[in-house]
């Protein structure tokens, strides 16, 4: 890949100072409702006043599709009350937010601004009035329009198509997968941010309605609503803001080869591994030095993939690193203890920013019952439609 | 400069019972999505072909929640074929007990929203 010089800037590092979120679940109001609740909330967060911005990064994927609204950034802008912004809308499927997260802290380090809103929004539940076939059909829009949505390839079957390929590797099991919905219910349950807030036993994931062989109902994230938010700033306004903050360490993104049938092994995420392999280079640790990690589990079986393609589990092992409890929250590597898309919730455009909200405030020590004791070094991973784009973004705390 | 194969072409050999491949003329690496330059090593030299239509099942999936594009009612299913040479491809499936491995040949091709959608069975 080529290498970009940067000329004429003084290249900083960035922090995040502030973050917001929603509740996630169903909400019967507007996109710019919720995004303006996320955003408030990250701004008294973050200590600046909003005529401190410089820019808007927004990810959202369905707007257009699904509320009706194009040109959602101007308009989320306006009614969070800071038109005149630059605003940029990010559209990257589920890694939207990340994705949008990703062009604010390039921005800032790049010295072009200092204080960033970022943010995600998304409405995809029942409450949006359409039925679970057309919000399928939405949802399948990710995938190729040519080669894979008029096979009628679900986003449940995609996943399905690369679970079964992992699983005829003998990399794990049906019961695995299934240990990876209780475990992610089991933190979802001590959220009260998360969509679902239930705790389950394998028996119920085992004996769920089938969705796209071999996955079943509670192997799949919720169709949730919701919006996020973070300030992102320049370290060294953070500094003069408060004495601890977190500092973006890394943030790179992969694209992976689409439509899915052309990755070279469909059971293996080969853009999770190189934007992981990238973003441990960039910050100058690996993976056994992270303390907590939130990754894209918007099936039960993709957490495992993601565990072995960032080097958390060698190829293989992912399975017995949930069954023997080193991924549950009280384990050696804590993942996704917010709950994860699988119980938390995945309102698509927004998901991104809400791994960076979970790790910040496990960084900061405010997540009361399901704090990561110590945490120092967090990790996000999210991850785009079916395959084709994923972020790494590695956080630490700035003291 | 253009994509070696252009969409309505791979449709109309489909029609006619036919896959076509694109190889790429430098390094020999086949997909039948076409591509502008070779993602194996940046070619821009293809060569087209018609392969004969039967491949093994290299993955697959009952999907028993389908959205509203289909033309069946659901339970179906979708997998991806590997044809000789390495290109694969993502079909409708047709038969049970399918199992990876499986070799199977195209049986027809229909249209969905426009566009043939290919249907292989075991051979």
């Amino acid at each position: 890949m080529a290498t970009l010089l940067l000329t004429g800037y003084d290249m900083k590092d960035a922090n995040v100072i502030g973050v917001g979120m929603t509740d996630f679940g169903e909400h019967d109001r507007t996109l710019p409702e919720l995004f303006t609740d996320a955003a408030q909330t990250a701004i008294k967060d973050a200590g600046v006043g909003a005529e401190n911005l410089d820019a808007l990064y927004l990810g959202n994927t369905f707007a257009g599709e699904i509320d009706g609204q194009s040109h959602l950034g101007p308009v989320a802008a306006s009614y969070l009350g800071v038109s005149g912004l630059p605003v940029t809308r990010v559209e990257d499927a589920c890694a939207s937010s990340s994705n949008a997260f990703r062009q604010a802290v390039l921005a800032v380090e790049s010295g072009r601004y200092d204080t960033v809103l970022v943010g995600g929004v998304e409405r995809t539940s029942a409450a949006t009035g359409y039925d679970t076939a057309e919000r399928t059909t939405e949802f399948s829009r990710a995938a190729d329009a040519q080669f894979e949505q008029p096979l009628g390839l679900t986003f449940p079957a995609a996943f399905a198509l690369v679970t079964r390929r992992a699983m005829h590797q003998g990399r794990f099991t049906k019961r695995d997968m299934a240990e990876v919905a209780v475990k992610n219910h089991a933190n979802g349950a001590r959220n009260k941010r998360a969509h679902l807030q239930n705790e389950i036993n394998v028996d119920d994931v085992l004996e769920s309605p089938t969705i796209a062989e071999p996955l079943q109902l509670y192997d799949c994230a919720p169709f949730t609503d919701g919006a996020t938010a973070v300030v992102v700033t320049s370290r060294e306004r953070a500094t003069e803001l408060s004495d601890e903050s977190v500092r973006v360490v890394a943030t790179e993104q992969r694209t992976g080869r689409t439509p899915l049938h052309d990755k070279p092994d469909m059971g293996w995420l080969d853009a999770v591994e190189k934007a992981g392999l990238a973003a441990f280079e960039a910050a100058d640790v690996g993976p056994g030095d992270v303390d907590v990690a939130e990754v894209h589990d918007c099936f039960s079986s993709a957490e495992l993939l993601i565990t072995e393609a960032l080097g958390f589990a060698e190829r293989g092992e992912a399975g017995t690193a949930v069954s023997n409890g080193r991924t549950a929250l009280d384990g050696e590597m804590p993942v996704n203890p917010s709950g994860g898309l699988k119980a938390k919730g995945h309102p698509v455009g927004a998901t991104g920013c809400a791994q960076i909200v979970e790790i910040t405030e496990q960084l900061r020590g405010e997540c009361d019952n399901r704090q990561v004791p110590n945490a120092r070094l967090g990790l996000t991973q999210n991850l785009g439609g079916d395959f084709g784009s994923a972020v790494v973004t590695i956080l630490e705390v700035d003291a | 400069m253009s994509l070696p194969t252009a969409f309505d072409e791979y449709n109309e050999a489909l029609d006619a019972g036919g896959i076509q491949v694109n190889a790429c003329k430098s390094c020999g690496y086949e997909s039948v999505t076409p591509r502008g330059v070779c993602p194996e090593c940046y070619s821009d030299e293809w060569a087209v072909k018609e392969i004969d239509p039967v491949g093994t099942v290299y993955t697959h999936t009952k999907i028993h929640v389908a959205g509203n594009v289909t033309g069946v009612e659901a339970p179906f299913t979708v997998g991806v074929i590997e044809f000789d040479g390495g290109a694969r491809l993502t079909v409708r499936l047709r038969g049970e007990d399918i199992e990876i491995g499986d070799e199977v040949e195209l049986i027809e091709s229909i249209e969905i929203d426009g566009k043939r959608v290919p249907v292989f069975q075991d051979r």
